[in-house]
């Protein structure tokens, strides 16, 4: 049986690896990095208020705000298990959003070696291809969906806006 | 006034103008429509497209965007019983049932007509308002331009997040990126980390887009498997009389008038004008019994609500440079990035702008009724159609394409990785991103403010306190955060007891 002891334990413990508490804390280690690095920066030509001075404090503020959001939902754990709760999110879904992620950062990296328009199309085949049902008919119905979008594109944003974007290995 | 009156007719004869804010208002209504996207995304997405443009032309395009979005939220609203945007909660009250009775298309007809006639009469607000305010904020000096700000940012943060701490502490974190880069008045280099491309400061529009738009696909991508279902495919008459508009008249000058007094207060928005319009006409009905049963009161009064909010939030944006909400916020950014800034002296400085603001909110009410009667409607139920899986992408790619127009820059790409990545955790954990958006957009103008003011009162810190214009604002900033709670409480309240009738 577990005692009264162990459990407080483990709730103190889960408490600690909760999304809302890491939050707070690498929030805090951002205020404090900018508030440490402030000591860097040179004060500039004569002024009243020099060029070190308005960033330190609102550095400080806001590293004051999330130290007492920290001790809030210190005292107060029921909130951050209400949040962490209402924060739970699917297997597949968490799947889902982290493969888009990387493609998204993906089409970004290859952007300047494929082009905004190749890169594009890989880009929007492999994530509908990851958002839709697992099934090759769909797989193969959204290579020709984002062909077809890719072409839509590249008449209003090449021929008729003429926006400028990067230019790759097929179109120029 | 006649003067201004004719300035604004000027703009809103030139077909160019009219095309451009027709293009806008086509945009914010497909946007507006869909759920989950909403008219602040479609701007921050439209806007590096903006820059090629005039100044007028580009703000009227997005002011276009803006109107179109908070009119077609109604239109999942009443089809779907999902409303296309939050402004459009309380419009699903007795626009659903009535398209389940069959007459989806009168109920639309109702809700775009108290759309354009809450639009009209905010602009009304707005044109004989803003001067009278424009006028006295020409009195502010540099300590009233800072103290300005600082109200901005408290009222945002208290009003726009769950935790008033959170709020604060995001507008902060807004503040401390807008340090990033050169000293706006020496030109020292500032937490750039020996990091060259961080020496011209974060980007504020790749920041947006990443915060706003591409964060927000990652949060709807649990939504991508949800199909729309239509109460019903057939399409009733369109038309409704004049007379049986008129029959509403108290109820659309009551609902209209709430619209504009909350779109002045900066900080609240349209979903509780939507809802307490909604509320306020159920009260004063001679049928309170009937609301939620489908009866066009009820889509009367949120509709004009909402939209009368557009004009009311321009005011507090245009003439003390303080938004009345995000998208105003974003709106207010479009101008920045234009070279112009918004607050006192824009009415002096660049009164054609305004003036161009005027004309695309009064052609884009009228584009508005126009696109809606001649397609829309029919075009609507087939674009929501659409599926996620299929739109979301494409959003991606149109936000990514949005952001290297800016600058051209590869380094602008990577920021908007950073601020998606960011934003979408931002979003899960209930950290607010509006009071952050501000503070990047006024960090620059606040901080040269409080530095230049010292610099006039040779160190003292006095003439923030003493002036009478200076007190007003400290006086309005510690109402603002006692009034949150209220507000919030009342909020809260209202909502509850909406959702659960």
């Amino acid at each position: 049986m577990e005692t009264r002891e162990s459990k407080s334990k483990n709730h103190s413990l889960s408490f600690l690896f909760s999304s809302l508490f890491l939050f707070d804390i690498f929030l805090l280690l951002f205020g404090i990095l900018f508030l440490f690095e402030s000591r860097n920066i040179r004060r500039g030509f004569q002024q009243v208020l020099d060029a070190r001075i308005y960033p330190r404090v609102v550095a400080s503020v806001f590293s004051l705000m999330i130290l007492f959001h920290l001790v809030r939902i210190t005292l107060d754990r029921d909130i951050n298990k209400k949040r962490s709760e209402k924060n739970k999110l699917t297997k597949e879904i968490v799947f889902k959003i982290g493969v888009l992620f990387v493609l998204f950062i993906s089409y970004i990296l290859f952007i300047q070696y494929l082009g905004y328009f190749e890169s594009g199309f890989l880009f929007l085949w492999f994530s509908m291809t990851v958002l839709g049902e697992r099934s090759w008919k769909w797989s193969f119905k959204a290579f020709f969906i984002s062909l077809l979008i890719i072409l839509v594109t590249y008449c209003i944003f090449g021929v008729l806006l003429n926006i400028y974007v990067p230019s790759g290995v097929i179109v120029r | 006034m006649f003067e201004n009156i004719i300035s604004v007719m000027q703009y809103a004869i030139q077909p160019y103008f009219c095309l451009i804010v027709s293009m806008g208002t086509l945009l914010g209504l497909i946007f507006g429509a869909i759920p989950g996207l909403t008219s602040t995304l479609a701007i921050v997405l439209i806007m590096p497209v903006t820059f090629g443009m005039e100044p007028t032309a580009g703000l009227a395009m997005l002011t276009g965007i803006y109107i179109g979005g908070v009119s077609g939220g109604q239109i999942s609203a009443i089809l779907l019983n999902m409303p296309g945007t939050p402004a459009s909660i309380a419009t699903c009250f007795d626009g659903y049932p009535m398209a389940k009775k069959g007459l989806a298309g009168k109920a639309l007809s109702y809700g775009i007509t108290a759309s354009f006639i809450g639009g009209m009469l905010s602009l009304i607000a707005l044109v004989i308002i803003a001067p009278v305010l424009g006028k006295i904020s020409l009195k502010f000096q540099t300590y009233e331009y800072f103290l300005l700000g600082l109200f901005g940012l408290t009222i945002v943060s208290s009003l726009t997040s769950k935790s008033l701490l959170y709020g604060i502490a995001s507008a902060s974190l807004g503040l401390m990126l807008a340090t990033v880069g050169a000293d706006p008045l020496s030109g020292v280099s500032r937490y750039t980390f020996g990091f060259s491309p961080l020496d011209g400061g974060i980007g504020m529009l790749p920041a947006m887009i990443g915060l706003f738009v591409v964060s927000e696909i990652f949060s709807q991508v649990s939504e991508t498997k949800s199909e729309y279902i239509f109460e019903s495919n057939h399409m009733d008459s369109l038309r409704i009389s004049f007379k049986e508009i008129m029959y509403h008249w108290k109820n659309l000058i009551r609902s209209s008038l709430i619209g504009i007094a909350i779109g002045i207060l900066p900080g609240a928005g349209g979903t509780i004008a939507n809802l307490l319009a909604y509320d306020q006409a159920k009260k004063y009905s001679k049928y309170p019994e009937k609301f939620g049963t489908g009866i066009p009161d009820g889509i009367v009064a949120p509709e004009s609500a909402n939209n009368a909010v557009t004009g009311g939030a321009f005011v507090p944006m245009l003439t003390l440079g303080i938004p009345g909400n995000s998208v105003t916020a974003i709106l207010m950014a479009g101008l920045l990035l234009h070279g112009l800034t918004p607050g006192p002296g824009l009415f002096r400085d660049n009164i054609g702008v305004v003036h161009s603001i005027f004309a695309s909110l009064f052609v884009s009410n009228i584009v508005m009724v126009i696109l809606f009667y001649l397609f829309l409607i029919r075009f609507f139920k087939w674009a929501l159609r659409i599926p996620k899986k299929v739109l979301l992408p494409i959003i991606v790619l149109m936000a990514i394409a949005g952001t290297y127009n800016i600058r051209y820059s590869y380094n602008d790409l990577w920021v908007l990785a950073i601020f998606s990545g960011l934003g979408f955790i931002f979003r899960r954990i209930g950290f607010p991103i509006s009071p952050m958006i501000l503070g990047l957009i006024l960090g620059p103008i606040m901080e040269a403010a409080l530095r230049t003011g010292m610099m006039r009162s040779g160190g003292s810190l006095m003439p923030f306190f003493t002036r009478p214009y200076s007190i007003g604002l400290i006086a309005l900033t510690i109402l603002s955060i006692c009034f949150s709670g209220v507000y919030k409480r009342f909020e809260e309240s209202k909502k509850k007891i909406l959702l659960k009738n």
